[in-house]
């Protein structure tokens, strides 16, 4: 059998409070790939940050083939002992060739030598360049693909020596195709010898390659299966844990109260940085939740920046209460009852203040306003408010308390409290749960049930599919850039993810 | 994109061509810009008056643009590293005066040049060392310009000071092959950084910290070090061009450089550096300090008033940054 690469003993790594790893005993073994799988927040990646010696654990030890380390200083001092981490946003120099990406840090002398730097690409690469034609070496980065930029940065890993490499999400913001091709090249990586770890909450991608899982929850390491006991429905009850069970409970209120849509896309197309959008009808009902499911990069947020007027389409029409708005922009949106929670919490207006400032904030210009009185704030009536909403919410936290000290979940709670109580006829929820944990994930869920029992409409985007088929009435295929499908949720999972992997007339991998 | 690259299977065999030719990258550089723009100016000039492109002439505007040249390439390294040097005026003139304060009494050439040299570095490591800090290179750079500005004028009491010595002037003044003193030293200066920056370690570094801080960090560039390097560097040339520019005229003006850092800052940019960092060459930070040069200049041959100077260098300017900003937008 292979050798031990790593070992872990009792490693804790803890951030302001936050256990976000504790007490992690693990084994991975030579030439092989290791894939450590968790929902988020679940420390996979802080895991693999800490072999990589990015962060330093607060205690335990890691042994790199059997020399004992209290955890690296810094990444260089991993560097020297063969380990690599491709992160997950990419640490390459965008306006640098990829020859000069590829040698950045490991010049041997003062004056460049380009004939050396080449020979040494060239004796490293060779390899792998049997196999996979790999970017031409004088591109810059910047002009890349997504798939091209973490190729770039793994060779770059091969070009110091690296034995172990650890991926922290590397299909995160790939395509299908271009995920087959970083998949295939990993387990070409591991053919040659390398010892791979691979941190992803993509169960296909884990099922596909991995050799051995590794299943982490909340800051623990929860199992280890080696190739042959893979079985999905283990692999997800250990990821999921207790709340497997209700997860699956079916929501079968056909709540669509009336025939008339509340909201109607229609034609929308246009193009937000370099994702296109084609030619996007749906409409939405009262008191309907209608889920968006695609994979990251789908270009569903995309779409919303369109229809929210965030950035100019190329065309395409609103009908709102079966009157037309042209030219929505998020202000009138507000105005109209139209609100947007953004997937990265930093861009929903997360203001640097406390919580009652940013719960108040929007309120604050809209007419009428129980505490303001002509244009005067009253401290004590918007205090007031602001309890009522803490203590409706469950918000951990008092008025005064720093948004930004706040637990995940409780921030995201703050933020939809601060939608919710605008009294928004739609809102749209991209990617609500991210780095949310699994009580609050839960709470979020009742929220948006009970928002929608009393006729508000929700849209929800979503890349956890167990999301989409969980809460939504009907369920959006959304696919590069336009729907592929509208269907009714009949909670099949398999039905949805055969649509969502399913590329025209490729053949579908099923698990 | 994916389909563009001609990757039929997932094998990836041979096939993964860039479909990126040479025109793409030259046309997606903002010196084809310029160096259009520079074009088209002498052929706008020329109709106008001819006489401004005779040898005598451009070998003329060559030394016009020199200060500024010369700033310039120190500057680009700041503005590589995503920082920025607005001191440079001041170091110029605090310079200028220092050297001639310094020949006047009785310290010999030589040794007042490397004294002033060594004073600019220093105040590049000063810049360098606020920056590393964490404070903002805008405001910091901007208080030291303050600074040196006023104590020239604490120096001189606001009047012109000339040098008393014959060979000072020389420095600025002699000529070699139609070109000035100042001018050789510019184009001297300006093939030195290119090559520094295309071949050496510390080129590649300075684009890579400000290409993406973090990347640099974990491939063992001493950031640090390097905020260091291009902030004395910025330093050294700042001074060398306030003692050009003394040696010049012989005299030392207390306000030389007021107007050096927004000319050496569009100069950049005009030939290909960015705000955002990681991009430049100090050949094109020359090329754009003689483009605004001429285009200044050549406002007398317009019948344009001088006066209308300052404002034609601000429209270059914010044309400069401008280009810079839409060509971001096309990533």
């Amino acid at each position: 059998m292979n050798e031990i690469a790593i070992k872990l003993v009792n490693v804790s790594k803890n951030f302001g409070g936050i256990q976000a790893v504790i007490d992690a005993n693990l084994e991975i073994k030579e030439r092989s790939i290791h894939v450590f799988m968790g929902e988020n927040g679940a420390g996979k990646s802080t895991l693999g940050k800490l072999i990589s010696g990015f962060h330093k654990p607060d205690k335990g030890e890691i042994y790199v083939h059997g020399e004992k380390f209290h955890g690296f200083s810094s990444p260089l001092e991993a560097y020297n002992k063969g380990i690599y981490m491709v992160y997950q946003e990419t640490t390459l120099c965008p306006d640098l060739k990829v020859r000069d990406n590829l040698i950045l840090g490991s010049e041997i002398s003062v004056k460049l030598d380009r004939k050396h730097e080449e020979d040494l690409i060239r004796e490293k690469l060779t390899p792998f360049s049997v196999n996979f034609e790999l970017p031409s070496l004088e591109v810059k980065v910047s002009q890349l693909s997504s798939v091209e930029k973490k190729i770039v940065d793994i060779c770059r890993g091969l070009i110091k020596n690296s034995k172990i490499f650890i991926l922290d999400e590397p299909t995160s913001s790939l395509g299908l195709k271009e995920t087959r091709v970083l998949l295939k090249l990993v387990e070409h990586l591991r053919d040659e010898g390398h010892t791979i770890i691979f941190v992803t909450h993509k169960m296909e991608e884990a099922l596909q390659i991995a050799d051995y899982i590794t299943i982490m929850r909340e800051g623990k390491i929860i199992n280890t299966y080696p190739k042959d006991q893979f079985q999905d429905k283990i692999l997800l009850r250990d990821m999921v844990g207790e709340d497997f069970q209700e997860k699956n409970i079916a929501r079968n209120i056909d709540r669509i109260s009336d025939n008339k849509p509340l909201f109607k896309a229609f034609n929308f197309s246009g193009k937000v940085g370099k994702t296109k959008i084609n030619n996007v009808n749906f409409e939405l009902y009262r008191g309907e939740i209608l889920g968006f499911a695609g994979l990251v990069g789908a270009g569903r947020s995309e779409l919303f920046s369109l229809i929210l007027g965030i950035n100019k389409k190329d065309s395409g029409k609103i009908f709102f209460e079966d009157k037309e708005i042209k030219d929505l922009d998020p202000l009138l949106a507000i105005r109209k009852g139209i609100v947007y929670l953004h997937e990265e919490r930093p861009k929903n207006g997360f203001l640097d203040f406390t919580v009652l400032r940013n719960i108040t904030m929007p309120k604050l210009g809209l007419k009428p306003c129980d505490f303001v009185s002509h244009s005067v704030v009253i401290k004590k009536k918007e205090r007031a408010f602001c309890d009522k909403v803490i203590s409706d919410f469950k918000i951990v936290g008092t008025t005064n308390t720093l948004l930004s000290s706040l637990s995940g979940g409780n921030q995201q709670k703050v933020l939809l409290a601060k939608l919710l109580t605008l009294n928004p006829k739609i809102i749209i929820l991209d990617e609500p749960t991210i780095g949310v944990d699994i009580p609050t994930k839960n709470y979020i869920y009742s929220l948006m049930n009970s928002f929608a029992d009393s006729g508000g409409s929700i849209i929800l985007i979503s890349s956890d599919t167990d999301e989409i088929l969980r809460v939504s009435d009907r369920i959006i295929i959304f696919k590069n850039g336009t729907i592929k499908n509208v269907l009714k949720n009949n909670h099949n999972k398999e039905v949805i993810l055969n649509l969502l992997l399913l590329d025209n007339n490729e053949e579908v991998k099923t698990i | 994109m994916w389909n563009k690259c001609g990757i039929e299977n997932v094998n990836l065999r041979r096939g993964w061509k860039m479909n990126r030719t040479w025109l793409s990258t030259i046309t997606g550089s903002t010196l084809f810009y310029t160096t259009i723009l520079l074009i088209g100016y002498f052929i706008f000039i020329g109709f106008i008056s001819p006489a401004f492109l005779s040898p005598n002439n451009i070998a003329l505007e060559l030394q016009h643009a020199a200060p500024i040249a010369i700033v310039a390439v120190g500057e680009l390294g700041t503005l590589a590293i995503k920082q920025m040097d607005l001191s440079v005026g001041g170091i110029a003139e605090f310079s200028g005066v220092l050297v001639v304060m310094f020949i006047n009494n009785g310290i010999n050439l030589p040794l007042a040049i490397l004294l002033v040299l060594g004073i600019g570095v220093g105040i590049g490591l000063i810049n360098g060392f606020i920056v590393s800090v964490g404070i903002n290179s805008f405001i910091s750079t901007f208080a030291v310009f303050e600074i040196l500005g006023g104590l020239s004028l604490v120096l001189t009491k606001g009047w012109p000071l000339s040098a008393n010595s014959s060979f000072f002037t020389f420095i600025s003044n002699f000529h070699f092959l139609g070109l000035s003193g100042q001018a050789i030293y510019a184009v001297i200066i300006t093939v030195i950084g290119g090559i520094i920056y295309a071949n050496f370690r510390i080129g590649r570094y300075i684009y890579a910290v400000g290409s993406n801080i973090e990347a640099a960090k974990i491939s063992n560039v001493d950031v640090k070090k390097i905020t260091y390097l291009v902030f004395s560097l910025s330093g050294i040339l700042a001074a060398f061009s306030g003692i050009v520019s003394a040696s010049f005229l012989n005299v030392a003006y207390s306000d030389v450089g007021s107007n050096y850092a927004l000319p050496a800052i569009a100069a950049c940019v005009l030939g290909g550096a960015s705000l955002f960092g990681g991009k430049g060459n100090p050949i094109g930070a020359f090329i754009g300090a003689f483009l605004i040069t001429i285009i200044t200049d050549g406002l007398v041959m317009t019948n344009a008033s001088p006066y209308w100077h300052d404002v034609v260098v601000g429209f270059i300017l914010l044309f400069a940054v401008s280009m810079d900003l839409i060509k971001r937008r096309q990533y």
